[in-house]
């Protein structure tokens, strides 16, 4: 009776009487484990990821006691086969692709699988079983081939779900919107417990501890994967996930404080098995490979960056934060960008990165620098990346953003503060899941003025959903009603504003 | 030795109900893989704890010589006893609670077997003097909360179920010496509860205090 009332949730009506049935293509198979027998290991739901035109990343965790503080799930010390399919139908009728992987606790009890050979800009179903136990059906798609015509891609983006702070209304919103791709941008989980009051925290962490150790990162990311509305979201769609600071500890960069190799060694392990991303995103000890790439047809790009890995050390002085020595992205990362800007395979360029790229003065002065941890605190950084799309003729870069927990939209320039230079570009920022906002209030007529080029900022929670054609792009600017309440009877997901930008020009425009 | 030629048949049985089980894709809850352990003390009747802990209540005796059926074991305080000293404590289902490894014959001086829960029923008690103590009854999906020592607060359980919601609480606020019992609403059978037991101020957000690691039990 579980697995049916999950697949309800997950996929609705027609997938639920698939599974009161017997799967046929599992029917008569039989499997011969060794390992101790153990409860319905899929706790943490499916998801998928990485979409290529012939390929997309299955995922699963087994964890039958899924916020056990020794970070295991409850699993044995044992390996366990894990059979999975990929259907065209999501009742399994017509299955094009199937197989058994083995796991254990090396990885977490983790699943991850590649399979190759896919038609592209296809829907595929998928879903995986061991000892007897079935998993919820997700369902996924292939990335269109390289250079395909492609009339529209919808995607959502989100980031920062702190878990105390809020339901996540969101996801359930962008399960919802069936986008074709979903973008996580960081801060997916968070190293501590909320700091709020309790009037601003919603429920708690089974295992509170700051995630220090492996163990400690494997439990906070299973709680995460609990969550109904999480797992629904995931199910929906394939997603490109990429991590910011929180998911190892609050500011972290490439030297070893705040983050300590081992500790990285752990978030990083932790944050691989937890996630639907490719073995090239597989850690070794403190070092992983984050940044990547996926097409979509002759539609877009996605560059996703690694803002955090790489980062010098944070500093406060403005003559530190425009150092050109300094760097946000680290050498190889940048000329891997600046590379690829070279060809335009496609209409959109989108940047899918953690951390605020557009300038924001408080003052109007150039004498004085904020913003430390943002693009802000690496000018020269934000400004080889900004010219180097310029000089390569990018037809239209798109920054995409989290963090800072509101949604904001900003034109980008070459030098902020001439209000008459050029646009070259756009950036898109959204608000968090749920993460809150201590003493945030909304920019003030003097504080837009010193930043023309931002156009708009929301403090409520939410996510923002684009949908682009070969001839424009609308970023609608999801809010969630309230994130606090948690029935979702009286939540209202809707769209604040909308913007439009126009291919082959610059400058967002109010919808 | 002669405990694992024992455990053969059962082994063989244990596969032979998954493949069937499997051919039907149903869920295959794992049956109790009971050990069995014989009770060897110098004489005197060994003390039954409602918690893996020296401090928990004492709920009863066994006798020497008493061969007991053990569901699942954790780890506790440490016993010195006939066997050496362990952190080991054997989950008795007969005997309503703990029994400390030391005491108990079972072949091995390691873990035989599973952590606890495995849906028969568990118990915890918070850390220090067991102020607060909860049993997590499987068969009814109920705690049962203890508070044993008169400090002012009252003993908790706090829990959390799938779905992503939680702490919910289970509160005994009737002082020293008293016990409540609390229905978990919602749970199937087969469904997972992870809860910690803990000593705190009766409030919508408790401040919990001398907490439990924490174990995850299922509904029977």
């Amino acid at each position: 009776m579980g697995q049916v009332n999950r697949r309800v949730v997950l996929l609705g009506g027609a997938a639920a009487a698939a599974g009161a049935l017997s799967p046929p293509s599992w029917a008569g198979t039989r499997t011969a484990n060794a390992a101790p027998p153990i409860r319905d290991p899929f706790q943490l739901g499916v998801a998928s990821g990485d979409p290529l035109p012939d390929s997309v990343v299955l995922w699963t965790r087994l964890a039958q006691a899924p916020l056990n503080p020794d970070g295991f799930g409850g699993m044995p010390d044992a390996t366990y086969d894990v059979e999975w399919e990929l259907a065209d139908d999501e009742t399994f009728g017509s299955v094009v692709r199937r197989g058994t992987v083995a796991t254990s606790r090396a990885q977490g009890h983790s699943v991850h699988v590649e399979p190759a050979g896919l038609d592209p800009a296809r829907e595929y179903f998928y879903r995986f079983r061991t000892q007897g136990h079935v998993s919820p059906v997700g369902r996924t798609r292939t990335a269109p081939a390289a250079g395909a015509a492609v009339n529209r891609l919808t995607y959502c983006f989100a980031s920062c779900q702190h878990w105390e702070e809020g339901w996540y209304h969101a996801h359930r919103g962008i399960a919802a919107d069936d986008p074709d791709l979903v973008l996580f941008l960081g801060d997916y989980i968070y190293e501590k417990p909320s700091g709020r009051g309790p009037e601003l925290r919603v429920r708690g962490l089974a295992v509170p501890d700051e995630t220090t150790t492996l163990a400690l990162y494997r439990a906070r990311h299973a709680q995460h994967k609990t969550d109904a509305d999480l797992q629904r979201a995931h199910a929906a769609a394939p997603w490109l996930v990429v991590f910011d600071d929180h998911e190892v500890v609050n500011n972290w960069n490439a030297t070893t404080s705040p983050a300590t190799t081992a500790r990285k060694a752990a978030a990083f392990q932790a944050f691989y098995e937890n996630m639907p991303v490719r073995s090239t995103v597989k850690p070794s000890g403190a070092s992983i490979r984050l940044y990547r790439r996926f097409g979509w047809g002759g539609l877009a790009r996605f560059h996703l960056l690694d803002t955090r890995q790489f980062r010098s050390a944070q500093v406060g002085d403005c003559a530190g934060m425009r150092d050109p020595a300094r760097t946000i992205t680290g050498s190889a990362q940048e000329r891997w960008l600046l590379d690829a800007f070279g060809s335009h395979p496609a209409t959109w360029d989108f940047l899918g990165q953690q951390v605020f790229f557009a300038q924001r003065d408080n003052d109007g002065s150039s004498a004085t620098c904020g913003y430390s941890d943002a693009w802000n605190g690496y000018e020269a950084s934000r400004d080889r990346i900004t010219r180097g799309w310029v000089e390569r003729g990018v037809p239209n870069p798109v920054v995409l953003t989290g963090d800072v927990h509101r949604h904001w939209a900003a034109d980008l320039r070459q030098d902020y503060f001439d209000h008459s230079d050029p646009i070259v570009g756009s950036e898109l920022v959204t608000t968090s899941v749920t993460s809150t906002s201590a003493g945030a209030s909304p920019p003030s007529p003097e504080w837009y003025a010193n930043n023309p080029h931002i156009k708009y900022c929301q403090g409520e929670r939410g996510y923002v959903r684009v949908t682009a054609t070969p001839a424009q792009l609308r970023a609608d600017f999801r809010v969630v009603s309230d994130a606090l309440e948690r029935d979702p009877a009286k939540v209202t997901i809707g769209t604040d504003v909308s913007f439009l930008l126009d291919a082959g020009t610059r400058g967002l425009r109010r919808a | 030795m002669t405990r694992g030629a024992n455990r053969r048949p059962a082994g063989r049985a244990l596969v032979l109900i998954a493949v069937v089980a499997s051919a039907l894709a149903v869920a295959v809850p794992p049956a109790a893989a009971a050990v069995s352990g014989t009770v060897r003390t110098a004489g005197d009747p060994l003390t039954v704890r409602r918690a893996a802990s020296t401090s928990a209540a004492a709920i009863g005796t066994v006798a020497n010589g008493t061969t007991v059926s053990i569901d699942c074991q954790t780890t506790g305080t440490p016993v010195s006893g006939t066997y050496g000293t362990t952190t080991l404590w054997d989950y008795v289902p007969s005997l309503g609670g703990y029994v400390s490894d030391a005491y108990m014959y079972t072949g091995s001086d390691g873990q035989v077997a599973p952590d606890c829960g495995v849906g028969t029923g568990s118990a915890q008690c918070s850390t220090g003097q067991c102020a607060g103590e909860a049993r997590f009854r499987s068969s009814d999906a109920h705690f049962v909360v203890y508070d044993r020592v008169p400090d002012g607060k009252s003993g908790v359980a706090a829990y959390w179920t799938a779905g992503g919601a939680g702490p919910f609480y289970a509160w005994n606020s009737g002082g020293s010496g008293t016990s409540a019992e609390h229905a978990v609403p919602g749970l199937e059978p087969g469904d997972w509860i992870f809860y910690k037991v803990c000593v705190a101020d009766r409030a919508a957000d408790p401040d919990l205090r001398a907490c439990s690691a924490g174990l995850t039990d299922y509904v029977a």
